[in-house]
């Protein structure tokens, strides 16, 4: 039983070691308002309106394919959800507003994946929401705490942690130092999802091709034929040249292409350490531009599950030290007369 | 003690319901939105050749008192709206390989009459006039900076419909 003890310590030291409050509060927030920003232009009413000829259902859609909603009430549930997602970000009744917004999200986006087309980056998203609506987010930077501080002034503090000096302002120092697990296994668990996206693609890679996808001119074929695909998109980028000269140089292609499966390949490592963080991280989002600037597949959707990697308490605890040193070290010393 | 135990059991527990199927939809390969293994560019390409879908437009014009056939540019995603173009040919590739291909007849009717009712409605934003949309399967051989994009090196003609 010693390797289970062991196995479950070191699952516990990931997942459950205890973190602030406001760690979880400010990822919700900036996550959900990434959201409104990438989702309140669209409108998804126009896969209502099309008739059953194009209709190739996707889960949840199979189970329910004997209704298929009216382009009122998908406009209807889009106001509702983006709603919910910008009150997620406020968190102004953060449990359900989030519940909200993962199952209407859920059931938009499937819907208009219902349709012959699949976005596999809003997947990622949508398990983030289910993620949040399942944890304790809205503890803190929320407009929930505010009203819970103003009711009452003692707070639920599980733990109080030992905070530089630097941290001044008392009432959000108090607030900033509820500590527990309850806010740290969401932030993991986002991390992993997002480990397992590369880790996944690299594993698909390797499974349908072998290590031929890196040995032959495939990498080098994806860039030249997507600019078929991708046409208008193709003009603007082929203007820079940038595919194009890659498509010049086939053993530099190949060996993109291995680097860029070994990138896939290595993501779990990023929750590692910080440091294997800096790195892992920092290489899957270059990356990712790469594969914007070549194969034009536009990853915007992956901006608010690049934020979950920051570490805000800790950011701002280096932050507030320095400032705390800046100001020592600008203050007039005494005079000895 | 025993509080905080199951607690935290019920939390490892919640954790690995979150990470399964991410992790299973990995391994074996599975689509259940919104758990994907990925599959995206996995599949080899050994050759610089396109194979996919091709959309044209097309309109009767008089020359010299016979009628002919142009082509129009058909891309742009406010003709072809919700869908964009990559969107559209990969749900008729979709049609096309669950031979439903009345679907596909239906389908091109539709975009077409969608275009027509968008053209009337907003007349501001100079939608050129269609007489109808065919749809072929086509191939290139892919060069940089795609000069041979309008001229596919095979087309086959898969379905057209003709606006009334």
């Amino acid at each position: 039983m010693k390797w289970w003890t062991s196995a479950r310590d070191r699952f516990d030291r990931i997942f459950l070691a205890p973190r602030l409050a406001v760690d979880l509060g400010v990822h919700r927030a900036i996550f959900f308002a990434l959201c409104v920003w990438i989702y309140s232009g669209r409108d998804y009413s126009g896969w209502a309106q099309l008739s059953a000829a194009f209709w190739q259902p996707k889960e949840p859609w199979t189970f329910i394919h004997f209704y298929r909603p009216t382009p009122d009430e998908v406009l209807m549930a889009q106001k509702v959800w983006v709603g919910a997602l910008a009150t997620s970000a406020l968190g102004l009744l953060t449990r359900v507003s989030n519940w909200i917004a993962a199952i209407l999200g859920y059931l938009i986006l499937s819907f208009a994946h219902s349709h012959g087309f699949y976005h596999h980056r809003d997947g990622v998203l949508i398990s983030i929401m289910f993620i949040l609506a399942l944890s304790r987010a809205g503890d803190a930077f929320s407009i929930d705490d505010l009203i819970r501080s103003a009711w009452s002034a003692k707070t639920q503090a599980l733990r109080q942690m030992q905070l530089p000096e630097a941290w001044r302002w008392p009432k959000l120092r108090e607030r900033m130092c509820i500590a527990d697990a309850s806010y740290a296994w969401p932030i993991q668990c986002v991390r992993v999802v997002w480990s397992l996206v590369f880790f996944s693609a690299a594993l698909s890679k390797l499974k349908a091709s072998g290590l031929d996808w890196v040995l032959t001119d495939n990498l080098r074929n994806i860039f030249l034929t997507n600019q078929y695909l991708y046409q208008d998109w193709a003009r603007e980028t082929f203007r820079w040249g940038i595919a194009a000269t890659l498509a010049a140089w086939p053993l530099l292609c190949k060996f993109l292409a291995a680097f860029g499966l070994g990138i896939e390949l290595i993501a779990p490592l990023a929750l590692k350490s910080w440091r294997w963080r800096i790195a892992v991280v920092g290489l899957v989002a270059g990356m990712q531009i790469g594969i914007y600037l070549t194969v034009l597949v536009n990853f915007k959707e992956y901006v608010p599950v690049y934020v979950w990697w920051i570490g805000w308490s800790s950011l701002w605890a280096y932050w507030a030290t320095r400032t705390d040193r800046a100001q020592t070290a600008h203050k007039p010393r005494p005079s000895k007369s | 003690m025993s509080l905080q135990l199951s607690l935290a059991t019920g939390r490892r527990l919640l954790i690995l319901v979150i990470i399964a199927p991410h992790l299973a939809a990995g391994i074996l390969s599975f689509e259940w939105f919104p758990f994907s293994s990925y599959p995206m560019y996995s599949t080899l390409r050994r050759e610089p050749v396109y194979k996919f879908f091709m959309l044209k437009a097309f309109r009767h014009v008089e020359v010299n008192g016979q009628i002919q056939r142009e082509d129009v540019e058909f891309r742009s995603r406010q003709y072809l709206w919700p869908f964009d173009e990559p969107g559209l040919l990969q749900s008729f590739a979709g049609l096309i390989q669950a031979r439903r291909m009345d679907d596909v007849s239906a389908g091109l009717q539709e975009i077409a009459h969608r275009y027509r009712v968008r053209r009337q409605l907003y007349p501001e934003r100079n939608f050129p006039e269609i007489h109808g949309l065919s749809l072929y399967r086509a191939h290139w051989r892919a060069l940089p900076g795609a000069p041979n994009v309008h001229e596919p090196d095979h087309l086959e003609l898969i379905r057209e419909v003709v606006l009334p």
